[in-house]
C-alpha cells in the first residue's frame, strides 16, 4: 500500500516536473524560431488558450495576452492554429537561421447556426466586382490616366441539381438604380475622341453600356460585363464609391430565377492635390512633366491636343503597349514619386502613404479581411521602393500580383501562374465542383475579401447565408448538402 | 379619491402639452427632401451632408462630401413628383435640373428624374444612399 502510494506520488512529482519544465521552456523568451500575438479579428482583444502548431510536434499555447512563441529551426512551416469559439485557420512562415520570425493571428469567430435563406431558394447568385476597386478622374479635360471603367462578374447556381454553374438558358441583366447618366457629373465623354476613344454618351470604352446584358466569360463558368462607365457620383451628386448595381437572372420565358446586389467600386479620390496643389493639379502635374521629361503637355493641352498616360508609359489596365524605351504607367509614377512621399504634410501625414494616389483615406480600398487582420497595402504590395525594384526586374503591373499563397497554406492558394481574380475553387469535398467556382464568388474581390469592414460588400452572403462571412455554407448552393468545410 | 384623479389627470393633459410644445419639431420626410435638395441647389454642401443616414457620413467625411460634391453638377432646381411615407421609411421621385455646365461643356440644363430613399433615423429623417 506504501509502495504505491510512494509510486504515485513520484508519478505526480515526475508530472508535475515536466509540466513545469515545458512551460518554462514555452515562456521562455526565445531566439531562433516564431512568435507573435493571437487576437479577436472583430475586437483586437487579446485570445488565451490558443494552441498554435507547425505541422509536426512542436506546439504553443497562447497565453493570458495572447502571445505566443515557437522554437525552430530555420526553415518553413506552416503554422495551424485552433481555440474554441474561433475558425480554425494557417499561416505560412520562414525562419531564417539565428532569427526570429513575428507571425501575429486575427481570428474570427467561428461560424453561427442560422437557417441559411438560400434553403428556401431554387437558386443562388455570386456577384463582385473584378478588382475591389477602380480609379476615376473628375476631370478630363488636361490628360487621361484611365477612363470609367468597372467590371462586374456573376456566377449562378442551381441548388437543386448536381450539375455545375448555369451559363445557358438564362439572362443577366445589370442596372444600377442611382447612376443612371454618367456624363451628368463627368465629363469623360466630351474629351473622349480626344484620347482616341469614339463612343456614345454613357458607353464604356469597351462598348459596354450603363445597363444591359452580361456576356458568358472567358472560361464559360459564369457571366461578365466589362468596362461598366460608372464613375462616383449617384445620378443625383452624391459621392458614392460603393454603388449598387442589381443583377436580375432570367430564364427564356422571361421568368424572374433570382436577383442579387453587389457593389461596384471606383471612386476620383486619387488625391493629387496633396501635392500638386489645389488650384490647378492636373495642370501643375503637366507643368512638371514637361519640366523633367522635356515634353510639351501644356502646350498641346492648350492647343486642344489631350494625352493619355499609356500614349507613351504601357499600361497593361489598357493594354497599351506605349513606347519603346519609356518606363511603363506603373513604374514610372512609383518610381518618380518614391522620394517624394513627404514633399507635403498633407502627404507625409496621409496613412497609408499609399492613399495619397490610390483611393483612399475616405474610399478605404483595403478594407477586406486582411485590413481586419491589420494587414496594410505594404504587408502585400511591398513599399514604393519594393515596387519599383520589382517593377525595374520585369515584373508586369496588373498581370502579376501578390499570391495568397505567399502567406495561406497550400489550401487556399491561386491556380499555378493565375491571379486570384481568374483562378477557381480546386479542392472541393465533392471533385465535380473542382475549376467551377471562382475563388472571388465566395470570398468576393482582392481587397474586400469576407468578411470585409464595408457593409456595402456583403449584399451576397447576407442575402444567401444570413450572414457576413466568406460562403462557407454549402447549403447556399445545394439543397441536400450539409458540409460546413469548402476546402479539403 | 376624486379630486386626487381630476388633479392627476390635469396634470399629466398640462404636462403633455406644455413638454410637446417644448420639444424640437421633428422635420417631416418631406422636409428633409427640401433641405437635401435647397442646400444643393444653394450650394451649401455643409447642409447638404447632414441629410444623409449615418452610415454614409460613418465612411466619408463631411470636408471629402463638400470637395467631392463640389466637382459635380450643381443643382439648378428640382420637383418632389410622388413621395411615398411609411413608418421608418419613405421612397420619392424627383426631378432634378442640372445647371448648364462650361466643365461639363453642356450649355444647356440637364434633367433627371431619380428615387431616393429615406429612412428614419434617431435623429429624424435622412437620405439613405
Amino acid at each position: 500500500m506504501l509502495k504505491t502510494k510512494v509510486s504515485l506520488l513520484l508519478s505526480f512529482m515526475l508530472s508535475l516536473a515536466i509540466v513545469v519544465c515545458l512551460s518554462t521552456i514555452a515562456s521562455a523568451a526565445i531566439t531562433t524560431g516564431i512568435s507573435g500575438t493571437v487576437k479577436d479579428i472583430n475586437t483586437g482583444a487579446a485570445i488565451a488558450g490558443a494552441t498554435i502548431n507547425d505541422g509536426s510536434r512542436t506546439t504553443a499555447t497562447s497565453d493570458a495576452s495572447g502571445n505566443y512563441s515557437l522554437s525552430e529551426a530555420a526553415g518553413s512551416y506552416t503554422l495551424k492554429i485552433s481555440v474554441s469559439g474561433y475558425q480554425t485557420t494557417s499561416l505560412v512562415c520562414t525562419v531564417a537561421s539565428g532569427a526570429l520570425t513575428n507571425v501575429n493571428f486575427s481570428l474570427t469567430k467561428a461560424y453561427g447556426t442560422q437557417t441559411i435563406p438560400a434553403a428556401s431558394m431554387g437558386y443562388s447568385v455570386f456577384a463582385w466586382n473584378d478588382l475591389g476597386m477602380h480609379c476615376d478622374q473628375n476631370d478630363y479635360s488636361y490628360f487621361s490616366v484611365l477612363p470609367p471603367f468597372n467590371t462586374l462578374h456573376v456566377q449562378i447556381k442551381n441548388r437543386n441539381n448536381t450539375s455545375g454553374m448555369i451559363t445557358s438558358g438564362v439572362n443577366v441583366a445589370y442596372t444600377f438604380p442611382k447612376k443612371t447618366n454618367s456624363t451628368l457629373h463627368t465629363n469623360f465623354w466630351q474629351f473622349a475622341p480626344k484620347y482616341g476613344w469614339n463612343v456614345p454618351a454613357n458607353i464604356g470604352i469597351t462598348g459596354t453600356p450603363l445597363s444591359g446584358t452580361m456576356q458568358v466569360d472567358a472560361k464559360n463558368l459564369g457571366f461578365v460585363a466589362t468596362g461598366i462607365p460608372i464613375t462616383p457620383y449617384d445620378d443625383d451628386g452624391t459621392w458614392d464609391p460603393y454603388g449598387a448595381a442589381n443583377i436580375t437572372v432570367t430564364d427564356t420565358n422571361n421568368n424572374i430565377l433570382q436577383t442579387a446586389a453587389v457593389a461596384a467600386p471606383v471612386s476620383t479620390e486619387m488625391n493629387c492635390q496633396n501635392c500638386h496643389g489645389t488650384t490647378n493639379p492636373q495642370l501643375d502635374i503637366l507643368q512638371k512633366h514637361d519640366s523633367h521629361n522635356g515634353t510639351t503637355l501644356v502646350t498641346d493641352q492648350a492647343n486642344g491636343t489631350l494625352h493619355q498616360c499609356s500614349e507613351c508609359h504601357s499600361d497593361n489596365a489598357l493594354g497599351a503597349p506605349g513606347k519603346t524605351g519609356v518606363e511603363s504607367l506603373s513604374l514610372a509614377m512609383h518610381n518618380f514619386h518614391k522620394d517624394k512621399m513627404t514633399t507635403t504634410t498633407v502627404a507625409a501625414n496621409t496613412t497609408p502613404g499609399c492613399y495619397n494616389c490610390h483611393p483612399g483615406t475616405n474610399t478605404q480600398c483595403l478594407r477586406g479581411i486582411m485590413e481586419k487582420a491589420g494587414k496594410t497595402c505594404v504587408d502585400c504590395h511591398g513599399d514604393m521602393n519594393k515596387m519599383t525594384t520589382s517593377l525595374q526586374g520585369g515584373r508586369q503591373a496588373w498581370l502579376q500580383e501578390p499570391k495568397c499563397a505567399d502567406c495561406h497554406d497550400s489550401k487556399h492558394q491561386e491556380n499555378a501562374n493565375t491571379l486570384y481574380r481568374n483562378s477557381t475553387f480546386n479542392n472541393s469535398p465533392i471533385s465535380v465542383m473542382n475549376g467551377e467556382l471562382y475563388c472571388e464568388a465566395c470570398h468576393n474581390s482582392t481587397h474586400g475579401e469576407f468578411k470585409s469592414t464595408n457593409s456595402a460588400d456583403a449584399s451576397i452572403p447576407q442575402k444567401f447565408q444570413g450572414d457576413d462571412y466568406w460562403i462557407w455554407n454549402c447549403k447556399v448552393c445545394h439543397a441536400n448538402k450539409t458540409q460546413k468545410a469548402m476546402h479539403t | 379619491m376624486k379630486k386626487y384623479l381630476i388633479y392627476m389627470l390635469t396634470l399629466s393633459v398640462f404636462l403633455t402639452f406644455n413638454l410637446a410644445g417644448c420639444s424640437p419639431q421633428e422635420q417631416t420626410s418631406r422636409e428633409v427632401l427640401d433641405k437635401y435638395f435647397t442646400s444643393a441647389q444653394q450650394q451649401d454642401y455643409a447642409t447638404t451632408y447632414t441629410c444623409y443616414d449615418s452610415e454614409y457620413q460613418k465612411k466619408v467625411t463631411k470636408d471629402e462630401f463638400i470637395s467631392h460634391r463640389k466637382e459635380a453638377s450643381v443643382v439648378q432646381s428640382y420637383k418632389v413628383l410622388q413621395l411615398d411615407t411609411q413608418k421608418d421609411a419613405a421612397k420619392a421621385t424627383v426631378e432634378i435640373t442640372f445647371a448648364s455646365s462650361t466643365k461639363f461643356k453642356r450649355t444647356e440644363p440637364a434633367i433627371v428624374k431619380v428615387n431616393e430613399d429615406l429612412i428614419k433615423q434617431k435623429d429624424g429623417w435622412k437620405i439613405k444612399v
